[in-house]
């Protein structure tokens, strides 16, 4: 009897580990493969018989992986009439949440069972493209009709990895300065406006703010895309150096740039970043407790389709620093799988993404602005109640090309992790930006 | 005709359990790229790691919470349904149902309750004039508010397993002890709790077990990007996090034959000191 048990809780002590590694077990059944391209080959190999498919014939069934749940009812139609355009094929759209996304994208990229399509970003495309896990598509582009000119400069700039383009921007998003009408109301504030300038916004955030009430003035919580990213140039720091060689967290104007918005949280004019943790700035914002909230055009769907809502705000400029204005531009592009069975059929799909049907259906779809840009007034025409011309304006005047670099997705980590611990009012922003300096360079070597 | 059941058990535990302890000893990262034999540089890296202590330290608190509590939650309510109540089975479905909702649905519902903003815990606490608090980012509730939920899934079962323990008891002892004029509390601590020490002992050790290996209450009730992950996350969370998020995976490995290594010393132990008190007559 006690032989038995022991055994059994053995077994079972054992087994608890295992439920750990099975992870990465379950991601690769067959026993390490030298390389990744030719286990990823191996593995999507057997299912459907490629015997007579001649190489020039568009057909096959293309999975498709992206996060934006916004994005499906324009991928639904888009789908449709692909598959008309091209019979023999099928398109099987993945979306994934947020959250999840990266966790799993890698993951089945490292079982051989990713998408033969997807979504990358700008932190991620680096890793993506260094390790072979997406082809580039120059070839593909220079015998197609495609016109690279039609898409924002920056975003082909960002797709671009030791000189080959790895994907097709699908869409682009700047940032702007959403607030709330009627919490500048009741307080009697002029609504933000293209003048304002960052005092502006500390004095308006002051008198909005109301402790009795557990109101706010804005979200000042830790954000790169919408946030420090936008005000670090204009303070004259950079996140990372051209050369993409050195990191800019050392320099003084880099820390002020990331300063305002502590300052902020340190006057107590925002929720804490705790609690921003919890219930995400545009929730806040939503509920009615925050006037203003930096953040990024695509927040105009989420804003709008609330009825409660919808009228309650309207966006403009982020406020200029130093007599500039700037915003970071950023828009995720269409890649293609290095283990895909059908290249032909995944580039007429990520062509098709990239033409004028699918960027008119996007823009109408009011789910982001398309990346060409013949089609992205469609998008802005969806709100009429917001003043969404000027994100198309700061796109072409006024953009600032996102950061990355090979590594982004690793020092994009450590920028947070040192952050977030300044943004908790924890740790000064000048050790904070100190320990990322010393940490990114290090990595930034290894490129 | 148990080959489907061992093959089973070959591929998703054996083959990954040792394959586990190879990948420590390797240097693997993004997309299982598997750079070399590196030695013991991913347990030196472990040593160093500040996370890798702290998460180890938590594991251990919420081992020290949740064994305990847990443990004398299942034994009360298995006392209690063991008696003559109304609505028996009722009370025991009620008690057993948190056992079998997944563990994941019930992290969202508790994440809900804990809100700071719009959580009804939060309603409550206002409703009678307390402060509300930000119960899962706060240093000092976080880790007790996850105990909790964790507590609340496991009494479920191991009361379950404690009261077929205590109906196994034969009636015999306590018509004896009646007659001998015991209370109630002397026939619990007299005859219940000696006779019942073998499955006392088995509810503890699988507690210890799956509470080393806490995870999902976490996953889903902390945000991977929240300041509070450094003061809740366990030793799994740190592995699942190396391994999903950094691409660490042979670091990652390491940290699951460190965690293999504790629970199997610590059921050694264990075993070793039921002599002591584990009584099998």
């Amino acid at each position: 009897m006690k032989k038995k048990l022991l055994a059994t809780i053995l077994c079972a002590a054992m087994t608890a580990t295992m439920l750990s590694g099975c992870g990465e077990a379950k991601t690769e059944p067959a026993p390490a493969p030298a390389q990744t391209e030719t286990k990823t080959e191996e593995a999507a190999a057997p299912e459907e018989a490629p015997a007579e498919t001649a190489e020039t014939t568009v057909e096959g069934e293309i999975h498709y992986a992206y996060w934006q749940d916004a994005l499906t009812p324009y991928l639904e139609e888009s789908a449709k009439i692909f598959e008309e355009t091209y019979p023999g094929t099928k398109i099987v759209l993945e979306p994934t949440a947020w959250g999840e996304y990266w966790t799993k994208l890698e993951t089945a990229a490292s079982g051989g069972s990713v998408a033969d399509v997807f979504q990358l970003n700008g932190p991620n495309i680096g890793k993506y493209a260094s390790a072979g896990v997406v082809v580039p598509i120059d070839e593909y582009i220079a015998s197609s009709d495609i016109d690279l000119s039609n898409y924002p400069a920056a975003l082909n700039d960002l797709y671009t990895v030791e000189g080959k383009q790895y994907g097709i921007a699908m869409d682009y998003d700047t940032i702007g300065l959403w607030y709330n009408k009627e919490l500048f109301d009741a307080k009697g504030i002029a609504y933000p406006n293209e003048n304002w300038t960052w005092d502006d916004l500390v004095a308006a955030a002051k008198a909005i703010t109301d402790p009795a009430t557990g109101t706010y003035g804005i979200t000042a919580d830790y954000a790169d895309q919408g946030g420090f990213y936008n005000t670090v140039p204009l303070f004259g720091g950079y996140i990372i150096s051209e050369d993409k060689k050195t990191s800019g967290f050392s320099l003084d104007e880099t820390k002020a740039g990331i300063q305002c918005w502590v300052d902020l949280m340190k006057e107590g004019y925002s929720p804490s970043q705790a609690s921003l943790t919890e219930n995400p700035n545009y929730v806040q914002f939503m509920s009615g407790k925050v006037g203003m909230v930096m953040a990024g055009d695509w927040f105009a769907t989420t804003f709008a389709s609330d009825e409660a809502f919808k009228d309650k705000c309207d966006v403009t400029y982020i406020p200029m620093i130093n007599g500039k204005r700037t915003s970071v531009i950023h828009g995720k592009a269409n890649c293609i799988s290095a283990a895909t069975q059908y290249p032909e059929a995944a580039w007429k799909w990520v062509e098709f993404l990239a033409g004028d049907k699918a960027n008119e259906l996007l823009g109408k779809s009011g789910a982001a602005i398309p990346s060409h840009k013949d089609y992205s007034a469609l998008y802005f025409e969806q709100f009429p109640q917001y003043n969404m011309a000027i994100f198309a304006d700061e796109a072409q005047n006024s953009s600032y090309p996102y950061p990355t670099s090979k590594t982004a997705a690793e020092w994009g980590d450590i920028m947070w992790n040192e952050l977030i611990s300044a943004y908790s009012l924890e740790v000064s922003v000048s050790d904070a930006c100190d320990s990322i300096a010393s940490q990114m360079n290090d990595l930034l070597a290894t490129e | 005709m148990i080959a489907p059941v061992t093959l089973g058990l070959i591929i998703f535990y054996f083959y990954p359990f040792f394959r586990v302890i190879i990948d420590s000893f390797h240097n693997i990262g993004a997309f299982d790229k598997d750079m070399g034999f590196v030695g013991l540089q991913n347990y030196q890296t472990m040593v160093k790691d500040k996370e890798m202590w702290r998460a180890l330290g938590n594991t251990f608190k919420y081992v020290a919470i949740i064994v305990p509590l847990s443990l004398l939650f299942a034994l009360l309510i298995a006392v209690l349904l063991n008696a003559k109540v109304k609505a028996l089975s009722f009370f025991r479905v009620v008690y057993f149902l948190p056992a079998i909702t997944m563990s994941v649905a019930v992290s969202m519902v508790w994440r809900w309750i804990y809100n700071g903003d719009f959580g009804i815990l939060n309603g409550l606490m206002t409703a009678i004039g307390l402060e509300p608090r930000l119960w899962l980012s706060d240093k000092a509730t976080a880790l007790i508010c996850i105990s909790t939920v964790s507590i609340w899934t496991n009494v479920g079962y191991y009361m379950i397993i404690l009261l077929a323990g205590i109906q196994g008891i034969s009636k015999g002892y306590y018509e004896a002890a009646e007659i001998d004029g015991a209370t109630g509390l002397q026939k619990f601590v007299k005859i219940t709790l000696p006779l019942l020490t073998p499955t006392i002992f088995y509810v503890v050790i699988m507690l210890i077990i799956s509470t080393f290996q806490i995870f999902s209450e976490i996953y889903m009730m902390i945000d991977v990007k929240a300041p509070a992950i450094k003061f809740t996350q366990s030793v799994v969370m740190h592995f699942y996090r190396s391994a999903f998020s950094y691409s660490k995976k042979g670091y990652a490995s390491a940290i699951a034959v460190l965690l293999f290594v504790i629970i199997m010393l610590l059921t050694v132990f264990q075993m070793k000191m039921q002599k002591k008190w584990v009584n099998y007559d």
